[in-house]
């Protein structure tokens, strides 16, 4: 009998968290923004999520479940390591202090929309990168970095900000026209 | 509605997160304001860019063996759970056993350490073993002592012809000797199926590792090793090794097959 459980548990792990492994390696990977780590904090993230599998309600999002796993678990190994970041007021600061909102050119590369993602300060890249890139509704960012909504809908809206701005840099670089406006935000 | 105001919410719009009155009034501006319907649109592109960026980027692509690794190693940890048996048998059992193995795990945590090491020392002369023994030297084997017939018969018996019924006859022994590397020496039955080479590998002459330190009872470690798949697991006493140049996959069940056995 119990192994009759132990394999419906595991058929269903398969089946409903299984298929989000490359999703959750993909954030872990700009959490981390390196390879090994991105891996350890994946491989770490559904060890825990097989264990807490009884905690997971068949027919919810699965996706945001690991999500949230993964979040945890990278607390938790950030306080080991000593390497918590709290909010950096510097960074909010900068962000608030973006005088233009330049329109974003065409022309730019897959390379060079990674590289101006990089200079995201993270705070504001990890939301941007669960709402507008993996999809999820401002609630679910909210649950995942256990934050309040208000905190989500500003670092977001700075972190697209400063997209653009960094994105609008790239092209001039490249002599491209860019058209500045100021003070329309 | 004005400009600036759309702006301030144009990213929440296109997120479908803006109320439904809001969403209104916003529609109303954009019938009308030609340069807003562009601020959206290139706000719109840029989000569409990021995603297949990010998504297109081979830095955020999971490496497939490491996929595959993870996954034979999660459906091995949900195998041997007991989790199920704990939960069944109520607390308060749960709550000695957790008594039991917390004075078990102080009493054994300065040697849980060493016993590690000398696991991870074992693995990688096993892997060395197989290499020199099976591999490299086919034809001469490094043999320090022949196994004893009757233990000879006894892995026949015992293993062999289990390996054979699951295998369909294809798995030959090729050796049977014990081999010595850095001092240590190991039982080492040298198999053969297909075009595979298989090392089936039990160090016997150390002090046994009190092997539940380190793994569940019976939970198989897997990992590559170079050209090799390596994958072990606590027997009676010490640690087993299973090495080949198989797949993954392929060398855990073997390894598996060899563990399910009853005299291992």
């Amino acid at each position: 009998m119990f192994g009759f459980e132990k394999k419906q548990n595991w058929d269903q792990f398969e089946q409903e968290a299984m298929p989000h492994m490359a999703d959750v390696y993909r954030v872990a990977y700009w959490l981390t923004r390196n390879q090994t780590e991105a891996e350890d904090l994946t491989q770490e993230t559904f060890s825990q999520a097989l264990k807490s599998f009884h905690n997971y309600e068949l027919g919810t999002n699965c996706k945001a479940w690991l999500m949230t796993i993964m979040y945890h678990t990278n607390s938790k190994r950030l306080k080991k390591l000593n390497r918590l970041q709290l909010v950096n007021d510097t960074e909010e600061r900068i962000a608030e202090t973006i005088a233009f909102e330049p329109s974003v050119p065409q022309n730019l590369t897959d390379v060079d929309v990674i590289a101006a993602m990089k200079k995201v300060p993270k705070n504001f890249a990890e939301v941007v990168v669960l709402a507008d890139v993996e999809g999820f509704a401002y609630k679910e960012v909210s649950a995942i970095l256990n934050i309040p909504i208000g905190t989500v809908m500003s670092r977001l809206s700075r972190g697209r900000k400063v997209l653009r701005i960094e994105l609008s840099e790239y092209a001039r670089n490249y002599g491209f026209d860019v058209d500045q406006k100021a003070g329309e935000m | 509605m004005n400009c600036k105001e759309f702006r301030g919410i144009a990213d929440t719009y296109l997120s479908d997160e803006l109320l439904v009155e809001t969403n209104h009034d916003v529609h109303s501006h954009l019938e009308h304001c030609r340069e807003c319907r562009g601020e959206l649109a290139s706000r719109r592109d840029v989000r569409s860019r990021l995603r297949s960026a990010i998504i297109a980027d081979e830095k955020t692509k999971i490496d497939p063996m490491f996929a595959n690794r993870l996954r034979i190693n999660l459906k091995e940890e949900s195998r041997e759970k007991s989790f199920f048996t704990i939960r069944n048998l109520g607390l308060s059992f749960a709550g000695v056993a957790v008594l039991i193995l917390s004075t078990f795990a102080i009493l054994n945590f300065q040697k849980s350490g060493s016993d590690l090491a000398t696991w991870r020392k074992l693995s990688n002369e096993a892997i060395v073993t197989h290499k020199e023994c099976a591999i490299e030297h086919n034809e001469d084997w490094q043999t320090s002592a022949m196994i004893p017939s009757s233990e000879k018969s006894k892995f026949r018996d015992e293993i062999l012809v289990p390996l054979k019924v699951k295998y369909n006859e294809d798995v030959d022994v090729m050796d049977m000797h014990e081999c010595e590397f850095h001092g240590k020496t190991y039982k080492h039955y040298v198999l053969k199926s297909g075009k595979h080479t298989i090392s089936f590998l039990r160090n016997e002459t150390d002090a046994p590792i009190n092997t539940k330190t380190i793994l569940e009872a019976g939970k198989i470690v897997s990992e590559p090793r170079g050209d090799f798949q390596l994958a072990s697991f606590a027997g009676s006493g010490n640690p087993l090794f299973v090495i080949s140049d198989m797949s993954e996959a392929e060398n855990v069940n073997l390894a598996r097959s060899i563990r399910n056995l009853p005299n291992i």
